[in-house]
């Protein structure tokens, strides 16, 4: 083909032009057909210390806001100043470290803030926001991808599932590998700690409990669909929804089916959440299910027009949930009844997580924080929005009444 | 525009992304397999077009000299030139638009295809998400299937092929595909931007696949291929038996003045009766044969030229 490159004849028989045509016309189809090769977006809630709330935004940065003015408490330093001439992903101004993207939400344990990176980078940083050490525990698979779950602490041992099959447990204290455990599938869910059992669920269909000190086998338990949703443990009951449109039921010691749910019409995404004698499961078709927790009898069912994908959260006698139909959802546990509804203007699809009579939750670009008044009713207090726009992180301008 | 995206993921997203999600579990969950099979159904399913639109090139090819030579008799009267045209057009049962119509019906399809392959393969929990509203929750087992094994060869059909062996496949396809769709015309200036054509497509493809998704280049690939298969059928192999016969063009000047020189054959002999042999295609009945008799004749002619300047 090369040989018939030659301008002058391409000039003299006018070809230019017809390339030029033929070329934008192509340009144009697969810019119309704009479905390419997606770029994560991470992007969590995050987590709570005191007054200050940890989140993670979609544009691979770690954020400290004050929860009550939703203002910036710390200026990330991370890495440390001397390693920035050697890390290729650093902003050199700011000197911020910016991951590809960051999925799960931050674990806090003894006055250190611990981040795993969609790279497959484990970080240590003060709770003001200063690198003190990174490991690349993770193993890059060929989707450029590691750990998309919230990793969970206990006793120094970090536990966070990856992309690669594997479950890692990592001393964080040695800032060594304590044992790892193979599974046939990508691990994109949280792990559960219960004493000394821990529960999580794979991609390949299963759900495993393993022992905690050693990483051993005690039991798993085949579903017909991938599971993302991570588990949660309530009185020896494990509960969690998979992509076959059913949540299970599972005793937490021995791995067998005490009941099941199957009135979903989509897939499982978010964690299902306990109150008392109710189970609430959170499914992609849209609606919220509100099940007896022996029985798993259907108690009530509340509907939105997208889909729910962050794990509701529990306010008093009340449920919130967010949607991508860009609304937030207040209903009463015991029938369902909405009490208030807020049109954010934005997709929501993390968590919801709450402190007090607060609730916070992420959108694509901002941070959202509502507060919950004694009637029942919501109203925005702060918006530490606009990641993308660096001269003013944190912006009022978005803050509206429900 | 909202109501036209729902239109287009209903009427051909949604049935492509289903049906490649189930041949994916009817192959042996290999969605490289999955590719090729529904790359070849849907090939299958436009021959009828694909052959309606190589017939209207055709045609419209063959009556290329006496257009010219209505332009020549009439000169500059633009109407009655258009008025002979459709006359022409009519007597020969040709729709001018008729080559472009299959074009624009296969257009959605490609493009829709195109998105479909890469919302099946979703490389990030996003798109897994958007993937659970574009499936059938009413087909039994579907939700089960989910999420597909993208592993083909040494490929990752999610991600672009880091080797340069997908682009060097699509580009080559692609140029032996352009070759048996490009007819000859005595038109010289149809035959610069056919000429053109011939690696401007390649190359750009080639480009493209670098950056795609390799599951989108193994589709070209294989629809390049069952492309040429059906041309082949259609209006035959002398295309590519003459990249055989005929030599790479050593020099494109070369090959410029081989055109201008047919330019100077048409311009001087309007009865046509040797410019490189196009008029034969007008004889109605036996069209085909003469039109590979004919560029047979330019290839020998071609290769008779090449060994007198070696």
């Amino acid at each position: 083909m090369i040989p018939y490159l030659n301008t002058t004849t391409i000039f003299r028989n006018n070809k230019l032009k017809s390339a030029i045509i033929i070329g934008l016309f192509y340009f144009i189809i697969f810019q119309v057909s704009c479905t390419t090769v997606a770029q994560p977006k991470g992007g969590a809630v995050g987590i709570i210390n005191e007054n200050t709330l940890y989140t993670n935004t979609s544009t691979g940065e770690i954020r400290a806001l004050d929860i009550l003015s939703g203002e910036e408490k710390y200026k990330p330093r991370w890495p440390s100043p001397e390693e920035v001439s050697i890390d290729k992903k650093l902003d050199k101004e700011d000197q911020k470290y910016r991951s590809l993207a960051i999925y799960g939400a931050p674990v806090i344990w003894k006055e250190g803030l611990y981040i795993v990176t969609y790279d497959g980078y484990l970080f240590k940083l003060s709770l003001e926001l200063v690198e003190e050490w990174r490991e690349p525990i993770g193993q890059i698979t060929s989707s450029n991808n590691s750990f998309i779950a919230t990793p969970q602490i206990k006793n120094g041992v970090l536990l966070i599932g990856s992309s690669d099959n594997t479950l890692i447990a990592f001393d964080v204290e040695n800032r060594s590998k304590k044992w790892t455990f193979k599974t046939d599938g990508p691990i994109w869910s949280s792990v559960f700690i219960s004493e000394d059992q821990i529960y999580f669920t794979s991609l390949d269909k299963y759900i495993y409990s393993l022992d905690f000190e050693d990483g051993s086998l005690i039991w798993k338990f085949k579903t017909n669909g991938a599971i993302v949703s991570s588990p949660i443990v309530h009185e020896n009951k494990l509960y969690v929804g998979s992509f076959d449109r059913i949540l299970y039921a599972i005793d937490s010691k021995s791995g067998n089916e005490l009941w099941k749910f199957e009135n979903s019409k989509n897939w499982y995404w978010a964690t299902p959440a306990v109150h008392e004698k109710y189970l609430f499961a959170a499914s992609l078709d849209g609606k919220l299910y509100a099940l007896d927790i022996n029985s798993g009898k259907l108690l009530w069912s509340s509907s939105t027009e997208g889909k729910i994908v962050g794990t509701p959260a529990i306010v008093d006698d009340l449920i919130v949930i967010a949607s991508t139909d860009k609304k937030i959802r207040l209903l009463r546990l015991i029938d369902g009844q909405q009490m208030d509804i807020c049109n954010i203007g934005d997709q929501i699809k993390s968590d919801v997580i709450s402190t007090n009579e607060w609730i916070f939750f992420t959108t694509e670009d901002s941070v959202r924080a509502l507060k919950i008044k004694p009637n029942g009713n919501m109203d925005e207090e702060w918006d530490g929005g606009h990641f993308f726009k660096e001269e003013n992180p944190i912006s009022n301008s978005r803050v509206r009444s429900c | 525009m909202q109501l036209i995206f729902e239109i287009w993921n209903t009427v051909i997203i949604e049935p492509m992304i289903n049906s490649l999600v189930i041949l994916y579990s009817l192959f042996f969950s290999n969605f490289g397999i999955s590719i090729i099979v529904f790359t070849i159904i849907i090939r299958g399913i436009m021959i009828p077009l694909t052959v309606k639109q190589s017939r209207q090139i055709r045609e419209m090819t063959s009556l290329q000299p006496k257009l010219k030579e209505l332009q020549q008799k009439h000169g500059k009267d633009r109407q009655k030139i258009s008025q002979e045209t459709m006359r022409l057009y009519k007597e020969h049962g040709v729709n001018p638009l008729g080559c472009l119509g299959p074009m624009f019906i296969q257009f959605p399809i490609w493009i829709g295809l195109y998105q479909a392959l890469i919302k099946t393969l979703p490389s990030t929990p996003e798109k897994l998400v958007d993937l659970s509203g574009y499936l059938y929750y009413w087909m039994p087992k579907i939700n089960e299937i989910i999420p597909i094994n993208r592993g083909f060869f040494w490929l990752d059909l999610s991600q672009p092929d880091k080797t340069p062996l997908l682009p060097i496949l699509v580009g080559v396809s692609m140029f032996l595909m352009q070759k048996m769709t490009t007819m000859p015309s005595a038109d010289p200036k149809q035959q610069s931007t056919n000429q053109m054509m011939l690696w401007m497509m390649p190359v750009m493809f080639g480009f493209f696949t670098i950056s795609f998704p390799s599951g989108l280049a193994l589709y070209w690939i294989v629809s390049n291929i069952a492309g040429i298969i059906i041309q082949g059928f259609v209006t035959g192999w002398t295309p590519l038996t003459s990249i055989r016969t005929k030599p790479l063009q050593s020099n494109p000047l070369d090959n410029n003045k081989e055109n201008l020189e047919k330019k100077d054959t048409i311009i001087t002999d309007s009865t046509g009766e040797e410019n490189n042999g196009e008029k034969d295609i007008n004889d109605g009945k036996n069209k085909r044969r003469s039109n590979r008799h004919s560029l047979d004749r330019t290839g020998r002619k071609s290769k008779r030229s090449n060994n007198k300047n070696n």
